[in-house]
């Protein structure tokens, strides 16, 4: 089989997981929620198939053994309870490890599907032992059955394309109640048996609520290849007679008289048939296809490559689009200039659209969340309740790549710290189960993702002494509260005093911001003692395309991201030189002053009376860019310098300009952030 | 039967001028050859980092490579051009420009015929050839490309470079 099915087998098998996983979630709170347990079953089925059709043998077994108790679930026969729930769950862990390494190499892997295979043969067998009665009562109770007959003649040579003939007819038993029976091709002796070559028939009998067509379906790949008559016999489950299993137990012996639907209709009027209200069986019938509607939403795979290239292409465009726009301007030609806008309108919408493909929805990840709530309340023995809002908020996938760690790692900190223990709640006068919420929303082409609880808060004056305690701040320097809080994004800080199991994995706040840097992002921290915290992330929409400021130093153009700066001064060169500790006064607030022309080693051939300040801020520093002149502000479709630049990393980037020449983007920040570490060298 | 041998030992070089003296490379690296458009410095990086320019919209490091061979830099002629190479470098393709004086020719041979260099005094960096092939009565250089255009290389002269500012 080839990689590249392969690839596609995997994609939609991770997708499959992270369905059943979301709807198991679901399934938790609405327990009578029919519709999500069904979504469940059918993932499970299609990943079933699938990996049988790969070959996947100890996958498809495992989801086979899943599959059952599903299966019952589904019939009413069984409940789902927590302990279902957890042994669910870890089977969808297990499963999403488990199609990166089919065949079991690892011996921890081999380890937990023979445990887990354990827990859900148990959870099947107690369920069995208790609710047989309730089992057979719900067969009877089953409307919208008929039964077929079917017989399945599989050519000789069916086995050499590598078809599994069981396979089949284990999908077929999933469409209802089932019974096979097995036909051998008569042959002289064992001598001649050809092992490439299939011997076997089947005749079966299936109840089923599935329609003929569903019948057929399970046979699909094999049409071509084998003999499949699919009759039906009656339009109700013939099982309910014992009278059935003892016909077929009897035809059953190998030399038996072989099955014909002539017997099993003589068979049928024999017996009485059960009066079924219609009206229900009608229903039923219908709500199934209807469910399936739903579910296929109309959508194409693309992979990631090609979508990379559209991009790639558009941001070319954007570049030809500039030099149109240039060249119009230039010449006085009303309708060039017509014609140039309307060019721009079309590929400006073009490009949104575009954009709009590359963003998936904070919705994907949502149930990591879930997961991870669920099970740390558990561990820690608190009562929490997530709450997410705004999942159709979307974001490009690499920024959700890189900042799923971090907000889980919030989300951690959050219920280890932030959630009180139980007693504390209730001596506070705050409800048993705490509240956690997770909201997103789009701000002024910003998307803001919040996470809030209603703990315990964060007290200023711990945070205070355990910074001077860690030699962060000095013990008399004075910090308002926000700033004493924002000391928990100090390196070194951790306010855990003891390294716990959950939050504690060397990893603090500190890396987290510096991981939603990495994706553009801020981190805000607000929190009301005894009331909660709340983290507030603010990303850029996509890290391909920047709103930048374009200025000139010796008339070379650089790009200044335009969420950095603050404000933008026009100086005296005077006030400039003469300055003996690189400082500006502006607005009456000393900032220190970088000469990026100096700094870049250009010497300037301008010869002008005034230059610019650009004042860049972060949380930590504000410094004041001195550059040559301010020629606009542009989107910049950002590139990176590759490999052989990968040194100097105060540039972001590079953007192709209209002219056609190469602008870099800077990130001002690592250029002083270069600075600060060697002001402390040389200290 | 001898013919046939030496169509499959046959290779394809193109071959280039720096500082009067031909050197050579193995067109399977080569994507095509172009002029030498507006460049964009970087700054704070090692000399011989030529710069960025704009390839049809994409934005291609070029190397001089006369400075990575420890040669005298030269003004730009019109002669002056910059072949676009591919390379696979730490497992991933990087696509570089590398300036050189002048481009020659595109010619054949078998690397069979290649021997080892006899110089003891070079005025090049030898770890950069990877030997001489015989051309019209004359020997030409050839490049290791994987040696001149390693990444590993430039970060670590660039790292040098930063501990010497410091």
């Amino acid at each position: 089989m080839s990689s590249n099915l392969e690839s596609i087998y995997f994609e939609e098998a991770k997708e499959l997981i992270q369905g059943m996983e979301s709807s198991l979630l679901a399934l938790e709170s609405s327990p009578e929620d029919k519709q999500l347990l069904e979504e469940v079953f059918r993932s499970m089925h299609t990943l079933k198939g699938n990996s049988s059709m790969f070959g996947f043998t100890q996958i498809a077994e495992f989801l086979h053994e899943f599959e059952t108790i599903y299966s019952r679930l589904r019939d009413g026969a069984l409940n789902l309870s927590k302990e279902l729930l957890d042994i669910s769950l870890n089977s969808l862990d297990h499963l999403s490890k488990i199609i990166l390494d089919p065949e079991l190499k690892e011996a921890s892997n081999k380890q937990l599907q023979l445990e887990l295979l354990e827990k859900l043969r148990q959870a099947l067998e107690l369920d069995s032992s208790q609710n047989s009665a309730v089992g057979s009562n719900a067969l009877l109770e089953e409307t919208g059955m008929h039964t077929y007959f079917i017989q399945f003649i599989p050519h000789r040579d069916i086995l050499l394309n590598g078809t599994r003939p069981l396979y089949l007819l284990d999908e077929l038993s999933e469409l209802g109640t089932c019974k096979v029976i097995p036909r051998f091709a008569p042959f002289d002796s064992i001598e001649v048996i050809d092992f490439t070559q299939s011997y076997a028939s089947w005749e079966i009998l299936l109840a089923t609520k599935s329609t003929h067509n569903d019948i057929l379906d399970v046979f699909v790949f094999v049409q071509g290849e084998s003999e499949i008559t699919v009759e039906e016999v009656a339009p109700y489950n013939l099982f309910i007679h014992t009278e059935t299993e003892d016909f077929l137990e009897e035809r059953m012996a190998l030399d038996a008289e072989k099955i014909t639907l002539k017997a099993l209709q003589e068979l049928e009027k024999m017996l009485p048939s059960p009066q079924l209200p219609a009206a229900p069986g009608e229903k039923t019938q219908q709500a199934a296809p209807k469910a399936i509607v739903k579910s296929v939403a109309s959508t194409v795979r693309v992979s990631t490559d090609t979508l990379g290239e559209v991009m790639n292409l558009l941001g070319e465009l954007v570049t030809a689009q500039a030099g149109l726009n240039l060249y119009a301007t230039e010449n006085t030609d009303s309708r060039l200039a017509m014609i140039t806008e309307d060019i721009e309108k079309i590929s400006r919408q073009l490009r949104e659209a575009a954009l709009s493909m590359t963003l998936i929805p904070l919705d994907s990840i949502f149930p990591r969340f879930q997961r991870l709530v669920r099970d740390l309340s558990d561990q820690l023995d608190k009562k929490v309740e997530l709450v997410t809002e705004g999942g159709d908020t979307s974001l490009d996938k690499k920024i959700i790549e890189t900042i799923t760690d971090p907000l889980m790692h919030i989300v951690r900190n959050c219920l280890d710290h932030g959630i009180e223990e139980k007693e504390e709640r209730a001596t506070a006068g705050k409800p048993e189960s705490a509240k956690v919420k997770l909201s997103s929303f789009y701000s002024g082409g910003a998307v803001h993702i919040r996470i809030s609880d209603d703990g315990r808060g964060i007290d200023p004056e711990k945070i205070r002494a355990k910074a001077i305690e860690k030699g962060v701040i000095e013990n008399d320097t004075v910090l308002s509260k926000q700033e004493t809080l924002n000391l928990i994004f100090a390196a070194g800080f951790s306010t855990a005093t003891e390294v716990s199991d959950v939050s504690g994995r060397g990893v603090g706040m500190d890396v987290v911001r510096r991981n939603m840097a990495e994706a553009r992002g801020k981190v805000l921290l607000t929190s009301d003692l005894g009331k909660g915290t709340v983290v507030e992330i603010i990303l850029p929409l996509t890290l391909s395309i920047i709103d930048g400021l374009l200025v000139e130093i010796d008339q070379r153009s650089h790009v200044i991201p335009l969420e950095q700066i603050e404000k933008c001064y026009e100086v005296p060169v005077e006030e400039l030189e003469d300055n003996l500790n690189n400082t500006i006064i502006l607005n009456g607030e000393q900032i220190p002053l970088v000469k990026l022309e100096s700094e870049f080693d250009i010497e300037t051939t301008e010869e002008s009376s005034s230059k610019n300040v650009i004042v860049v801020k972060n949380e930590h520093l504000k410094v004041g860019l001195c550059v040559d002149a301010i020629v606009g502000e542009l989107q910049a479709v950002l590139k990176p310098l590759g490999k052989y630049y990968a040194q100097q990393d105060f540039v972001t980037g590079a953007t192709v300009l209209g002219d056609g020449s190469v602008a870099l983007v800077l990130n001002p920040f690592k250029l002083i952030q270069d600075k600060v570490q060697h002001k402390a060298i040389a200290s | 039967m001898s013919n046939v041998e030496e169509e499959i030992t046959a290779e394809t070089f193109l071959s280039f001028v720096m500082d009067k003296e031909q050197f050579a490379i193995n067109v399977d690296h080569v994507i095509e050859m172009v002029e030498i458009p507006k460049v964009t410095k970087v700054p704070k990086s090692p000399d011989y980092m030529y710069g960025v320019i704009n390839l049809r919209g994409k934005v291609l490091p070029v190397i001089d490579t006369r400075l990575k061979f420890g040669l005298k830099p030269v003004a730009l002629t019109k002669d002056s051009g910059i072949i676009v190479l591919e390379l696979e470098v730490e497992g991933e393709k990087v696509v570089v420009g590398a300036l050189v004086d002048s481009l020659l020719e595109v010619f054949e041979a078998g690397m069979d015929e290649l021997k080892p260099s006899p110089s003891i005094d070079p005025r090049y960096n030898m770890d950069f050839i990877q030997g001489m092939l015989p051309h019209n009565e004359k020997f030409i250089m050839l490049l290791d490309i994987s040696a001149v255009f390693s990444v590993e290389d430039i970060q670590d002269l660039n790292e040098q470079k930063a501990v010497k500012n410091k």
